[in-house]
């Protein structure tokens, strides 16, 4: 008796957490495609190297995600991103013929600089989010372009190529450690630092955060160069991938990081979410993806899935939101 | 001659889970006559309004027309029958022209589309009845128009529906005197044609100017209803309040200290002006005056939240900045907002963060929160001050008022203010938790912390303060020690009648 109780009080409480039904339809998914896929393309899905292989497809998606969650727990949107990745990629590459591995680090500083501009638009000039990021989308997206005439660069950096194909004790290639160690600091950030919990009152009520006398401009702004730096560190590890930029390569991409943040049970109205969460909508994306291909789905049918799933998951946000507060009105009658 | 009756309410009764909010109330509107609803905040005033317009259904009761029994369940029905109400929040659509917001969801139409001619044509005939500004043409933008110009248009919206009887509801808050006057030509001229008017303010000499009768309400129930010519000011004040304080506040007078809180000729523009006062340590110093009155608008600024034209704030001899309520928290002062779910609380987030939250830098090392200080702060408090609740990681949003007001409490506490600002501390509180709170300010005050008790409720300030500072339009008006000073005192000086005894600062 007491055991189911305990299962049961253990169960609810992972229920609870942000993701933890994204985290059962994956696991849903990975047992179904496992089972599927020999019958229907004859491939092997769940294998060490097909896993490892989604990783080093995805990694970048993951680390933007980190930094994404933050500004959306703040109740904002970054959807600059995909754009933001592809003109550091491009500025990466470009520097790192005349840099050399100095380009890493100048790639961050700028990838600092652009999210620094997101930021200042938004706290500073007080703009809304959304619009202010799809406008610096816009500018950077094309900056990219004329940067490189519309034409794919070769980076060239000794450290490329150990990003690229080195690995940690041989199993763990680099960009997954980078993308670990990111998860690892924006976890701890988020959950253990005043900043982050402060992220958390800035979303959930910006109104009663001032009058607890928090500035919500200034760690709003931080948000936004978070996430820029993310980009920045993206870009590196996109390029040690594919050794060249493509100014194209990154287009859209935003919106596979907003599902991967938003499946994470990350509430886009602000003030819930988590890193982990996020982790597990970015895994669900690359498992997602890579078992559509392993049942034969075509790309174009795996944009509608997602599209489709980003918005049962952004509709179950909202609506559980109302929910709660319907249920809470009747309670109250 | 007796003019006709046009609304007759018998009886009626209206209960809401745990509270009677009227009880055989019995009133009634004569054709062209101003009739003026006077009582304390909650007394049911709102209640019976919205009973007549349709918002509310009465749970008994008779409600008769014309001497005819009537069913209304609607806005839209009471809208049909005659019965419009202006409220005191408008509800103009600032991006449309006058013309389209006076026949909002009314607009006259030709085969299915507006017919814009009949439109602007009958809308200069009542901006024309309404007497209106020259300035204002039917084509003006609503949003252009100031606070008093927007009412005359929904004063105007109840003609176009034909409404013989308009309810008014604060109507002159937040107006100036001049809009103030011509409000009240155009009441004086709504009544020739016939139209009955009920008119609520706290403003009792706008009610003794105005009304033909006035009845006054009480927790719910009739206390009388006179004609004006029968009574005085201070009899109807003495209506209002009716009862004697009860064994709710308990106050243990503290030993006062030196001034700790300073404000020197704080003006914010069309809100206050010049306000200068003081508070002891050990104080409890009340601010009373009506809703409206820039009350909670002093405090803010006086916080820094809200930014002032001109003046200071000092506190602990030190100055504060106009619009840095981080500065006035790190400096030693608290507030607890008046509208604790828009402004004190995160309901979506975790109890323990929602108390914690400006106690932070101070349980943290490098910015790393130290999370067993935190647990441990956080389960002192909810014991302390009884919290109910279950845990400290339950969302605030679960918790009761009382309990929700306890949580913007603690957080302050846990900061060990020099003051505490508290504005209208036990609103939609229940009786238990309030008497809990009132104990709390009285405790803090031992403690030599200096609290500022906003409210409206005249028997919470009498119950509770050693000193109470009257506001009327956003002007001090006068402090009176409570003890001595009486009720009716403190209300007339905070209506802006001119008081005997009081010290005006």
């Amino acid at each position: 008796m007491s055991e189911k109780k305990s299962f049961k009080s253990y169960w609810s409480k992972f229920m609870s957490l942000n993701g933890s039904g994204v985290f059962l339809a994956l696991v849903a998914f990975i047992i179904l495609v496992s089972i599927l896929a020999p019958r229907i393309t004859g491939g092997q899905f769940l294998t060490w190297t097909n896993i490892i292989q989604i990783f080093r497809q995805q990694t970048y998606i993951g680390i933007i995600a980190c930094g994404m969650t933050l500004v959306i727990i703040t109740g904002n949107i970054d959807l600059s991103v995909g754009s933001q990745l592809t003109l550091l990629t491009v500025l990466c590459a470009q520097m790192s013929k005349t840099m050399g591995n100095l380009a890493i680090p100048a790639t961050l500083a700028l990838g600092f600089l652009l999210g620094l501009v997101n930021g200042l638009f938004v706290s500073g000039l007080k703009l809304n989010s959304f619009i202010t990021t799809l406008g610096t989308s816009s500018m950077y997206g094309a900056l990219a372009l004329i940067l490189v005439s519309g034409h794919t660069v070769r980076g060239d950096s000794a450290l490329f190529d150990w990003i690229g194909s080195g690995s940690l004790f041989g199993v763990l290639p680099i960009p997954v450690v980078i993308m670990l160690v990111v998860v690892l600091i924006f976890a701890f950030v988020s959950k253990r630092t005043i900043f982050g919990q402060r992220l958390y009152a800035i979303g959930a009520n910006p109104t009663a955060a001032r009058f607890s006398g928090i500035k919500s401009g200034r760690d709003i702004c931080i948000t936004y160069i978070l996430c820029g730096l993310c980009c920045a560190l993206a870009a590196v590890v996109l390029i040690a991938r594919s050794v060249s930029a493509n100014p194209q390569a990154a287009a859209g991409k935003e919106m596979d990081i907003i599902l991967a943040v938003v499946l994470g049970g990350t509430s886009v109205l602000g003030g819930k979410g988590s890193i982990w969460g996020s982790v597990i909508g970015f895994l669900f994306i690359g498992f997602a993806s890579s078992g559509f291909t392993f049942l034969g789905f075509d790309q174009y049918i795996q944009w509608i899935v997602m599209g489709v799933i980003l918005l049962v998951a952004l509709a179950s946000d909202v609506f559980s939101e109302r929910g709660i507060s319907i249920w809470k009105s009747r309670k109250a009658k | 001659m007796e003019a006709k009756t046009f609304i007759e309410l018998h009886g009626i009764t209206k209960v809401f889970p745990g509270v009677i909010a009227l009880s055989d109330v019995n009133f009634d509107i004569r054709e062209g006559e101003v009739h003026a609803l006077c009582g304390e905040n909650g007394a049911g005033k709102s209640t019976l309004i919205k009973v007549m317009t349709g918002a509310h259904k009465q749970d008994g009761g008779e409600y008769l027309i014309d001497g005819t029994s009537v069913d209304i369940s609607s806005t839209n029905e009471g809208i049909a029958l005659g019965v419009s109400c202006v409220y005191q929040e408008l509800s103009i659509a600032p991006q449309l022209d006058v013309a389209q917001n006076l026949f909002i969801g009314n607009l006259p139409t030709k085969g299915g589309l507006i017919d814009h001619k009949t439109l602007y044509a009958k809308t200069a005939e009542i901006l024309a009845e309404l007497e209106v500004d020259s300035s204002i043409t039917p084509k003006t933008i609503a949003g252009d128009l100031s606070v008093g110009q927007q009412q005359m248009i929904e004063i105007g919206r109840a003609l176009t529906r034909n409404a013989r009887c308009i309810i008014m509801d604060e109507p002159t808050s937040s107006l100036s005197e001049k809009e103030t006057d011509t409000l009240f030509k155009l009441i004086k001229k709504l009544q020739s044609k016939n139209i009955a008017i009920v008119y609520i303010s706290h403003k009792l000499d706008e009610v003794m100017y105005l009304a033909d009768r006035i009845t006054v309400i009480r927790d719910g129930q009739n206390i009388i209803t006179m004609n004006k010519e029968d009574t005085t000011q201070d009899e109807l004040i003495a209506h209002m309040i009716g009862r004697s304080l009860e064994n709710l506040y308990q106050k243990t007078p503290a030993q006062q200290g030196d001034a700790v809180l300073e404000v020197h000729n704080l003006s914010r523009e069309s809100v206050f002006s010049d306000i200068s006062f003081s508070v002891n340590k050990g104080e409890v110093l009340g601010f009373f005056g009506l809703v409206g009155a820039g009350r909670s608008e002093i405090m803010r600024a006086v916080f820094g939240v809200d930014k002032y034209n001109s003046g200071e704030v000092i506190l602990d001899g030190k100055k504060l900045k106009s619009g840095n309520p981080a500065l006035s928290i790190d400096s030693g002062m608290g507030f607890c907002t008046e509208d604790r779910k828009k402004e004190g609380l995160m309901l979506r987030l975790s109890i323990l963060l929602n108390m914690t939250l400006v106690k932070l830098p101070k349980i943290s090392s490098m910015g790393v929160i130290n999370r067993k200080t935190q647990a441990s702060l956080a389960s002192e408090y909810v014991n302390t001050i009884s919290i109910k609740t279950p845990s400290v990681n339950q969302l605030a949003g679960n918790l009761s008022g009382g309990n929700q007001q306890k949580v913007v409490l603690a957080k302050w506490l846990m900061t060990d203010p020099k003051v505490l600002i508290v504005d209208e501390p036990t609103r939609g509180i229940d009786v238990g938790s309030k008497s809990e709170i009132y104990g709390l300010i009285s405790e803090l005050a031992q403690q030599g912390v200096a609290v500022i008790v906003v409210s409206s409720e005249i028997e919470e300030i009498m119950g509770i303060c050693d000193r109470v500072i009257t506001i009327c339009e956003g002007k001090l008006t006068a402090s009176f020690p409570t003890k001595g000073t009486s009720t009716e005192t403190i209300l007339a000086a905070a209506l802006g009648k001119t008081v005997a005894g009081g010290d005006a600062q």
